[in-house]
Formats: C-alpha cells, structure tokens, sequence
C-alpha cells in the first residue's frame, strides 16, 4: 500500500505565513479601531496639566531593539511639551539614547511642533547626553544635577545654559518622563526617580512608558502610585497618538498597529490550529 | 594577606557606609562622592569591554583555525571606523544659537548696531538708548563706553555695568527714578528680542530653513532681517568644519536598521515556539493558553469588535484583560517582588558580614 504523504507544518512554513501576513496587512492598510484606554487617558492628561514654561525631565533608556514602540511615545511627549511651551531636559542611561533623543527633537522642530515661537537650544531644550551607571547615576544626578553633567552632548558647557541655571535641583522639575525598554530599567529607574522625589517631599510626578513585554511586572507599580501614569507598548503608544489628535499622516504607532492586530490574529488562528491537531493526533492514538 | 582583606574591608565598610547614609543625612556629601566614583569605574569597565571585544578578536584573526576570521575583521574595522568617525566628530554640534553668539562680541555688537537703525522705538531715542543698548548683556563684558556718551546718558559706567552684570546690585535709589526704570524695562524688553531675533537668524542661516516668527512680530524690518543674515553668513562661512556627520550617518544607516531587523527576526522565533507548544497538553498549559488568548484578544483592537460583532455585550475582552493583569498577575508579580526583595535583603546581608565575596575570585572555576 502507498504511503499518503505526511502532511507536516515546519517553521519554514510559518515564517512564510508570518512574512505574508505582515506584507498584506501593510499593503492593504486594514482599518482597526482603537479606544484609547484609562492609562493612556491618565498619561495625556497629566501632561496637559502641566503648566507652561515649566520644565520636565526626559529619561530615555531603550535602543532600536524597542523604538516601533517607544519612538512614537517619546515624539508624541515631546510633540505636546513643544506645543505647551513646556522646556525639556533629556538624559539617557543608555549609549544609543542621546542619538533618538537628537533625531526626535530635531524631527519634531522641522515638522514645527513648536509654533511660531520655535526654540532655542539651551534655553528650551537640552540634550545632556548619555551617562553610565544606571541607578547609581540617577542617583548622582538627582542629588547634584551639574557636577554630573558639566558638559551637553554636544560638548557646550551646561554652567551656561539657562534651563540648567534656572533648575539648579533637578528633582524640582514639574514631571519626569521615563521611556525605557529593559526589564530593570523599566521597572527601577522611574520607582528610583520617584522615590528621591518622595523623599524630599517634592509632588513631581513619574510618568513612564515601556513595552508590551514588561507590561505585566510594571502594573504594580502604577497601582501602588510609584508610577503616576503609564503609557502600555504599542497600544498605549496610538492610544495617545489619538488622544493627540495628530493629523493622520503623524500617526506612527496608529500604522503599526494595523500589522500588529493581523499578526494577533495570526497567533489565535495559529493556536486554535495547534491544539486542533494535537487533539485529533490524541484521538488517532 | 592584603590581597584577602582589602577588598573584604572595602566591601564592608563602604556597605555599612551606605546603610548608615539611608539613616541620616550626614554622610550625603561624602556619599556624592562615592557615588561619583561609581560612574567613573562604570567608564572603566566599558573600556575594559571594548579592549576585551578588540583583545578576543584580534587573538582569533591571528590564530591558525580559519573558522569566523571574517567576522573577526568585520568587527575590527567597524569598531576603528566608528570610532574614528567619533573623534573626527568631535566638533559637532547641532546647532546651538545661544552659544553660537557667546564670545563673539564683534558680531553681537554689529547685530545690535544693525537692529538699533531699523527698530522703531530706538529710532525715536538718540544718543541715550544707543549708548545703553550696545552694553547690552551679549557685549557688556567686552564695551567700555566712552566718557562723552556716558556723559550724554546720565549714568555712571559702575551703574550701567552693575545693571548688566547683576540687577541685584543696582542702587535701590536709581531703581526708584523712573526715567531709569523705564529706560532699564526697555532695554531688557530690546535685549530679549534682539536675542530672540538674532538667535532665529542663525538657527535658519544654518539649518536652511525660514525664520519662525515673522520679522515684524520681532519688531524689527526686513532690511534689518537681510543685513543680520548676511552678517551671520559671513561669520559662518569661516566656520564651516563644525557640521560634519559621519558618526550620524553610520549611527543611521547601519546601527539603527540592523539592530531593528535582529529584534524584528524574534517574531519568527515567537510564532514557532507558538506553534509548538501552545497546547492544551495539562491543566496548567490550559491555564496559560487561555491567559495569553485572552491577553492577545484583549491588547488590540479587534477583540473589541470580535465582541461586538457577536453581539455578545458582556464578553468584553479588555475587561477581561485588565482583570486579568490587575488581579492575578498583580498578585504574582507582588509576590516575586517581595521574594526578590527579601533575598536581595539576605544576599546583602551576606555581603556586608563578608560570608560572601564575589570579589575575591574563589567562587571561579567552582
């Protein structure tokens, strides 16, 4: 008797379908809704709290390993800060950081984000650059912000610039903004952040937005008030998106979304068909 | 014996030392310091990874079995290349208009000159405004007036230098005449916006684009905007070496999309380990295949479609996600915290009596 051909599903075969998948969800630009959430809510708002002219600190740890879904989040922030006239502080704890930071800022100017009014280096921004040490350098800078950064990125004396003199305490500042992607540094660096604000009795406010797959060990945190408000991965990142009201063409997060939700639907699809076949093989035997 | 109880001592006096700072504030100073020292050996340690990378490859080019010399280059040459790029680079800036004009007092001074002969509230002040405003902050260090225009504008040169350099130690009696007040308010407001003006100038001199504000909302006339920008241009023109972008180019060009594509590949890595073993094989793996549906439906979108379209109105899968990452996962990530806690506390413990001593080296091999 001829043998019938096993039919077999290898992982060649799902590469394709995953490859497939992604190609027609993107040619094909399927429409997803999307209902911003009670975080992303939070998030928006307590930017929009803050008063103009204030100054917040950006932390951005993450490398381009997580930046489809911490890029969006960051430019949006920085995007609302400009058009509140709100002036930033950018620190990074990781080497690739300064480099986002630089193309994000310089982004969102040339797409005017600012206004009429525009900006001045040193005055309504600052990219101090990246520093080692992790926690131990957030501690540094929290308790003496200009001997730990004598010098920006781009090497001008900070002595000089009047957004470090006119917060000579960094802690101060109205918010910290934190954007990271691994699991210690998502986790500990905005609880460190808050803690040394707590500490000095201070009420600036930790925000901070990481990816998918820290989602989980962050929500205690957020319910536990360490972290005032949170931005959860890509969704949270077209969440605020929206909340924004970005014209169409802006929506970074919003697009990637689309693949996103057709390779969720993949996932399902895949296993219902896994568990299909495992449970007819169990009967066959 | 040194060998064996200095980095014990160290250890343990500096753990004490911090435990000791968390009580009071006494030791912050001291303790800024020490932790000034970390960063410091945190460069050290980087540099020892970078002469690591450099020592590993280097030893693998020069050893006789052929097996991943190429990779070996690759890895040399890009590492001298970027680095290179990054002291070629070392002038770089993007850039910064303030510090642009700072120690430039022969072009701040020329840029006032200009702004004062267009502006129309100067241009009803002769000699007194002229006088005050080219000792504005931007020149005040570098401009000495001459006696016959301080003559002509009332104030001593210690007056108009106090006021420049520090408003604090102005005479409470000068700040009480009004003409003085007055005559202060209005430079300060044309300090400002010929700062603003100039600094926006540059800033479009050099990025090519147009200025922000149009030039009357500056207060200035186009003839002003035109002389200032050709001004700056000149300047510039000398100074042109401070744009280059190599390490820009390699950070865009090669880092950035080849670092996105390897963590992109771990989504083909995710949907066969999916495939694999996401099955019902026991209860627990019921558990967690159910969990994650829940979680993939409920993250995006269409699970709220889903939801609708069936016209099942209860079955709302966000509410089912939040639930489930609001109280179960709550639980069991407060209960790793606090165990993680608990034995970092145990650990430290451990570290600060000497019973353990990662630093000595005699856990290796072992």
């Amino acid at each position: 008797m001829e043998n019938k051909p096993k039919l077999e599903i290898k992982p060649i075969h799902l590469y394709i379908l995953l490859l497939t998948v992604i190609v027609v969800a993107e040619i094909m630009k399927i429409d997803v809704t999307i209902a911003p959430s009670k975080l992303s809510h939070q998030f928006y708002e307590k930017i929009s709290s803050i008063p103009p002219e204030s100054t917040v600190l950006f932390s951005v740890e993450y490398d381009f390993s997580s930046n489809t879904e911490l890029d969006p989040m960051l430019e949006a922030s920085v995007k609302q800060c400009m058009a509140r006239n709100i002036k930033m502080i950018f620190v990074s704890l990781t080497p690739e950081g300064p480099g986002i930071i630089h193309k994000v800022v310089e982004k969102n100017i040339k797409n005017g984000a600012s206004g009429e009014k525009g900006l001045i280096y040193g005055k309504d921004y600052v990219n101090l650059g990246y520093i080692t040490g992790g926690i131990i350098a957030v501690e540094s800078f929290m308790a003496d912000f200009q001997m730990t950064f004598p010098k920006d990125f781009y090497g001008h004396k900070t002595s000089e610039m009047e957004i470090i003199t006119l917060n000579p305490d960094i802690m101060n500042v109205n918010s910290i903004i934190d954007f990271s992607s691994g699991f210690i540094d998502a986790i500990y660096i905005p609880v460190v952040y808050k803690e040394f604000v707590k500490g000095r009795g201070l009420t600036t406010k930790v925000l901070a937005g990481t990816t998918a797959s820290i989602v989980a060990n962050v929500y205690p945190f957020v319910q536990s008030k360490q972290i005032d408000a949170f931005l959860a991965g890509l969704k949270g990142a077209a969440d605020y998106e929206l909340l924004l009201k970005l014209p169409e063409k802006e929506h970074k997060a919003v697009k990637t979304m689309r693949v996103q939700v057709a390779v969720h639907v993949l996932l399902i699809a895949l296993i219902v068909l896994t568990n299909v076949i495992f449970f007819l093989g169990k009967r066959k035997k | 014996m040194i060998k064996k109880y200095l980095p014990l001592f160290t250890a343990v006096s500096l753990g004490f030392f911090f435990v000791m700072q968390s009580f009071t504030s006494f030791f912050d100073k001291y303790a800024e310091i020490l932790r000034n020292w970390v960063i410091l050996i945190s460069v050290f340690a980087l540099m020892l990874g970078v002469f690591n990378l450099l020592h590993k490859n280097l030893k693998r080019l020069k050893s006789e079995n052929g097996n991943g010399k190429i990779y070996s280059l690759v890895i040399i040459i890009s590492f001298f290349i970027t680095v290179s790029a990054g002291f070629i680079n070392w002038n770089r800036t993007i850039f910064n208009s303030a510090n642009y004009f700072a120690g430039k007092p022969e072009l701040v001074r020329k840029i006032v000159a200009e702004a004062i002969s267009n502006d129309p509230y100067f241009s009803f002040h002769p000699a007194k405004e002229k006088l005050t405003l080219l000792i504005s902050k931007d020149i005040a260090p570098y401009y000495i007036p001459e006696e016959k225009e301080l003559k002509e504008s009332g104030f001593t040169l210690q007056q108009y230098l106090s006021f420049f350099n520090d408003d604090s130690k102005l005479d409470p009696k000068l700040m009480e005449n009004s003409v003085f007040r007055k005559d202060a308010k209005n430079i300060k407001e044309f300090s400002l916006r010929i700062d603003n003006f100039s600094q926006d100038i540059a800033y479009s001199v050099i990025e090519n684009t147009k200025i922000r504000k149009s030039v009357s909302l500056y207060g200035f006339s186009n003839t002003a905007e035109i002389r200032i920008r050709t001004l700056i241009k000149q300047d510039l023109s000398i100074r042109k070496t401070d744009r280059k972008q190599s390490l820009t180019w390699i950070f865009d060009v090669f880092y950035k999309p080849l670092s996105t594509a390897f963590f992109a590949l771990l989504a083909f890595s995710i949907i066969a380990i999916i495939f694999k073993s996401f099955r019902l094989k026991n209860s627990f793996a019921t558990v967690f295949v159910i969990s994650a549906t829940i979680v993939l439906l409920g993250h995006i979108s269409f699970g709220k479609i889903v939801a609708d379209t069936a016209e099942i109105k209860e079955l709302q899968f966000s509410a089912l996600l939040d639930w489930l990452l609001f109280v179960p996962n709550m639980s069991a990530q407060r209960a790793i915290l606090i165990s993680t806690g608990l034995g970092i506390c145990f650990y430290s413990l451990k570290l600060l009596l000497g019973i353990e001593r990662p630093y000595d080296g005699e856990d290796d091999g072992k």
